[in-house]
C-alpha cells in the first residue's frame, strides 16, 4: 500500500511537471535569496562572528544581552513613538486625499497622483538634506517663521534631543501619505458606483456613505497599507541617521535612535558583530509578524 | 605555498634587475613581464586620484589593464565585506577607509602584503598609519597606507582681520596657544545670533580624540587625558556665551556659514582644504588661513585611507604592482595629491615636489597649509584603534551636547561620555575581544 501511495505522489508530480517548471523560477530565487538568508541568519544569531573569522557558538547570549541593553529598549520606544504618531496623518491624510481625488471634482487626477507619490521614489538622502535645511537651527526656514512670531529659535536637531523625532515624524508621514493615497484611490475606484447610487437613492447622507460603505469596503486595503507602513517604520534608518549627522547614537540623548539604526550599528555598517545583529533582526521580524497578526485580527472582528 | 615561492623568486629577480638598471626611486624601464587584468574598487574621489596617476602606471606596466569600479563609501565597504566573506567577487585592489581598518587588520581574507615584499617600505611610510595595518599579533600586513589627514585649524582671515586679530598662521597659533587665548578670539569674532566662532562647542573636545584612540590595548576606555577638563571648561564657556552655532560641522547650515563667513573657524584633516576649494567655498580664495590646533593640543590625524589586496584575487602580482606603484612612488602619490588633496602617507613624496608642500597656496592667501600639515604628519604618535571607534566618535558630540544642555560640570560630562560609550559599544567590544582572542593576543578573562 505504502509504496503505491509513493508512486502515486511521484506520478502526480510527474503529471504536473510542466506546471512545476513554470513556478520553479520564483521558488528557486526565493530559496536562494530569501529562505537561505533567513535560515542562516537565524543560525547566526546564536554565534559570535565578525563576518570573516571563525564562528563561536554562544547559545542565547546575543538574545540575553539584547534584552538587557537599555539602548535597545530606547530604540524600540523611539521607533514605536515615531511610527504610531506618524500613522495618524498617514491614515487620515491618505484617505482624505484619495476621497477628494476620487470625487470627480478634481481634474488632472494623474498629475496629483504622481506628485503625491514622488516622496516615495525620491532618494531619502536628498529629502533629508532638504529637511535639514527646513529644521536648521540658525538658518532654518521653520526657525525663521518661529522668530517672525517673536519666539526664540528652536534647536530641532540638537538641544536635548527630544525634538529630532518631530522632524523624523513629519518626514516619515510626508513620505507615506502619498503612497497610501494611491493605494486607497485604486481601492475606491474598484468599488462599483452602483453601491453609491443605491445608497443615495435610499437617502444615505454623505457621511454615512463614507463611514458605512466606503471605509468598510476599503478595510482589506487599509490593512495592507498599515502592514506596509509598519514595516516601513521598523526599517526607518536613513532619515534620522542623516538628520543627526551620521551619528550612530541617533543624536543627543539617543533622541533619534531607531531600531534599524541600532541594528546597523552592530553590523554591517557601524561594526562587525554579525551574530548580535542577526539576533536584533530576528527580534524585529517577530515584532513585525506579531503586529501584522494583531492588525489582521482587529480588522477581522469588525 | 609553492606558487608564492615561485612568485617571490620572480619578484626578487625583478627587483634585482630593476635596481641594476634604474635608480632607487625611479621606475626606469617598462615592466612587460607582469600582465593581466585587475579591478580596483573604492569611492570618490579615489577614482579621480587614480586617473591622475594612471598614465604613469600604464607606461611602467604596459601589459596590466586596470578597471576602476567606484561607488559611495558605505556601499563600497559593505560589498567588500560581503565579497570577502563569500570568497569571491571582491576587486583585486580595494580602498579601505581609516575608520574601517580596525575591522580588517586581523583578517586572513586579505593578502599578507609582506609576502609580496611590502616590508621593505616600512620606514618610508608614516609610522602610525603603517601600524594600523599590521595584525594584532604583529605578523601580517593587510594594507598599505595611502593618505593621512593632519589635523589643521582653519579660520577666516578676513574676519580675523576685521576684528583686529592677527592672520598669520604662526601669530594665530601663538595667540591661541592657551584656552584663555582661544576664548579671547572666540569673543572677539562672535556676534551672538549672527556670527559664530565654531559650528559646535563640542568640537574642541573632539579634537583631543581625533586619532580615534578611545581605547587602550586592554580595551579600557581612556577618556582622561592631559588638559581635557580645561578643554571642556572652555567648550562650556563657548556654548554659554552663544559663540557656537550649535550644529553639526558637516551640516548644510555649517557649510553655508563657512562660505558666508558667519562661521569663522573649524578644524579638520588637511583634506578639508580640497573640500573648501571645490565644494564649500570655491570663491573663497584669500579668505582662509590654516594653522595648528589651539591650546597646545598634540598633533593628530583625521581619517585617510588604505589599499588592500583580497586573498581571493587571481592576479596578485599585477595587483601588487598597482599598489606598489600608486602608494610607494613619489610620482604617483604626488600626482594624486595634486589632483584630490590626499596627503601622502609615503614620506619620500614630501621632498620630491616642494611646490606641493612648501610653496604658498593662493587659495590660502599665500600661506602654505601643507607645510604645517607635513610637520604635523611627522609628529603623529602611533595609536591603537578598535571597531568601537566610529560609534564612540558620535558620542563625543552628542554626550557633550546632552551634558551642556543639562548644565553639567566638565567632570560630569566626561563621566556621562564614558557611560554612554560603554553602553553603546558593549556588544562591539565583546566582538573585538573575540577578534583578539582569535588572533591569540588577548590575555584578559
Amino acid at each position: 500500500m505504502k509504496t503505491k501511495k509513493k508512486t502515486g505522489l511521484l506520478a502526480t508530480l510527474w503529471q504536473y511537471r510542466v506546471a512545476y517548471v513554470y513556478i520553479a523560477p520564483f521558488f528557486i530565487l526565493f530559496a536562494v535569496f530569501n529562505l537561505f538568508p533567513m535560515i542562516s541568519g537565524f543560525i547566526l544569531s546564536f554565534f559570535r562572528w565578525d563576518g570573516l573569522g571563525p564562528m563561536h557558538f554562544i547559545n542565547i547570549e546575543n538574545y540575553v544581552n539584547l534584552f538587557k541593553d537599555v539602548l535597545f529598549w530606547k530604540a524600540l520606544r523611539n521607533t514605536l513613538f515615531i511610527g504610531i504618531i506618524a500613522h495618524i496623518p498617514i491614515l487620515l491624510g491618505g484617505l482624505v486625499l484619495a476621497y477628494i481625488l476620487n470625487s470627480k471634482l478634481v481634474k488632472g487626477q494623474n498629475i496629483f497622483k504622481t506628485i503625491y507619490f514622488m516622496p516615495m521614489v525620491t532618494s531619502s538622502v536628498a529629502i533629508t538634506i532638504i529637511f535639514q535645511n527646513l529644521f536648521g537651527y540658525n538658518y532654518g526656514l521653520i526657525n525663521w517663521v518661529v522668530q517672525l512670531l517673536g519666539e526664540d529659535a528652536v534647536n530641532w536637531l540638537g538641544g536635548d534631543g527630544s525634538l529630532i523625532k518631530v522632524a523624523v515624524i513629519i518626514m516619515f508621514a510626508w513620505k507615506w501619505i502619498g503612497w497610501n493615497m494611491v493605494i486607497y484611490l485604486a481601492g475606491m475606484q474598484g468599488i462599483s458606483s452602483d453601491i453609491y447610487e443605491a445608497a443615495e437613492i435610499d437617502g444615505a447622507t454623505h457621511a454615512k456613505i463614507v463611514f458605512h460603505i466606503l471605509i468598510p469596503l476599503l478595510k482589506p486595503i487599509i490593512l495592507f497599507t498599515l502592514i506596509q507602513s509598519t514595516i516601513g517604520m521598523f526599517n526607518l534608518f536613513t532619515e534620522p541617521f542623516v538628520l543627526t549627522g551620521s551619528n550612530w547614537g541617533g543624536g543627543t540623548n539617543n533622541g533619534g535612535l531607531t531600531l534599524m539604526m541600532y541594528l546597523l550599528n552592530k553590523a554591517p555598517q557601524g561594526g562587525t558583530a554579525y551574530g548580535y545583529a542577526s539576533a536584533v533582526a530576528y527580534v524585529i521580524t517577530v515584532m513585525i509578524v506579531v503586529i501584522s497578526l494583531i492588525l489582521n485580527k482587529v480588522t477581522e472582528d469588525n | 605555498m609553492r606558487k608564492t615561492k615561485q612568485f617571490l623568486a620572480g619578484a626578487m629577480v625583478l627587483a634585482m634587475t630593476a635596481s641594476m638598471f634604474g635608480g632607487a626611486t625611479m621606475v626606469s624601464a617598462a615592466n612587460e613581464d607582469i600582465s593581466g587584468y585587475i579591478e580596483v574598487g573604492g569611492w570618490p574621489s579615489g577614482d579621480d586620484a587614480f586617473k591622475a596617476a594612471l598614465d604613469g602606471f600604464n607606461e611602467a606596466y604596459p601589459n596590466i589593464e586596470v578597471e576602476l569600479v567606484f561607488t559611495d563609501t558605505t556601499a563600497h565597504h559593505q560589498s567588500l565585506q560581503t565579497a570577502l566573506a563569500a570568497g569571491s567577487g571582491a576587486p583585486d585592489v580595494a580602498m579601505v577607509e581609516g575608520a574601517y581598518i580596525a575591522q580588517y587588520r586581523n583578517s586572513t581574507a586579505l593578502t599578507d602584503l609582506n609576502t609580496l615584499g611590502a616590508d621593505k617600505y616600512k620606514d618610508d611610510f608614516v609610522a602610525f598609519k603603517w601600524d594600523q595595518a599590521v595584525s594584532d599579533d604583529g605578523t601580517r600586513l593587510v594594507a598599505i597606507p595611502w593618505d593621512l589627514g593632519p589635523t589643521l585649524y582653519y579660520y577666516r582671515t578676513d574676519v580675523f582681520e576685521e576684528c583686529g586679530l592677527p592672520t598669520d598662521p604662526d601669530e594665530v597659533a601663538e595667540l591661541m596657544s592657551t584656552w584663555d587665548g582661544v576664548l579671547q578670539v572666540a569673543e572677539a569674532v562672535s556676534i551672538p545670533g549672527e556670527r559664530w566662532f565654531l559650528p559646535s562647542a563640542a568640537y574642541p573636545y573632539q579634537w583631543l580624540f581625533i586619532n580615534r584612540d578611545y581605547y587602550d590595548e586592554d580595551l579600557n576606555l581612556q577618556l582622561e587625558r592631559e588638559g581635557d577638563l580645561e578643554c571642556l571648561d572652555a567648550c562650556l564657556k563657548i556654548r554659554e556665551n552663544g559663540w557656537d552655532m550649535n550644529v553639526d560641522m558637516w551640516s548644510a547650515e555649517a557649510y553655508a556659514a563657512y562660505a558666508a563667513g558667519t562661521c569663522v573657524s573649524v578644524a579638520s584633516g588637511s583634506w578639508f582644504s580640497g573640500f573648501l576649494k571645490t565644494d564649500i567655498d570655491p570663491d573663497g580664495a584669500g579668505h582662509w588661513g590654516a594653522t595648528v590646533l589651539p591650546a597646545g593640543m598634540p598633533s593628530t590625524n583625521w581619517g585617510g585611507s588604505f589599499l588592500v589586496i583580497p586573498e581571493q584575487s587571481e592576479n596578485k602580482e599585477a595587483a601588487w604592482a598597482f599598489v606598489e606603484y600608486m602608494m610607494a612612488t613619489s610620482k604617483a602619490q604626488n600626482e594624486m595629491f595634486a589632483a584630490v588633496d590626499y596627503f601622502p602617507a609615503y614620506k619620500p613624496a614630501w621632498d620630491e615636489a616642494p611646490e606641493l608642500y612648501t610653496d604658498p597656496d593662493p587659495y590660502f592667501g599665500g600661506q602654505a597649509p601643507n607645510a604645517i600639515a607635513t610637520k604635523i604628519a611627522a609628529e603623529v604618535p602611533v595609536v591603537y584603534n578598535t571597531i568601537m571607534d566610529t560609534t564612540a566618535e558620535g558620542y563625543l558630540y552628542s554626550s557633550f551636547n546632552a551634558g551642556a544642555e543639562a548644565g553639567e560640570t566638565p567632570e560630569q560630562i566626561r563621566e556621562r561620555l564614558g557611560k554612554d560609550i560603554e553602553a553603546a559599544c558593549a556588544e562591539l567590544k565583546e566582538q573585538q575581544i573575540q577578534a583578539l582572542k582569535d588572533a591569540g593576543v588577548w590575555d584578559g578573562e
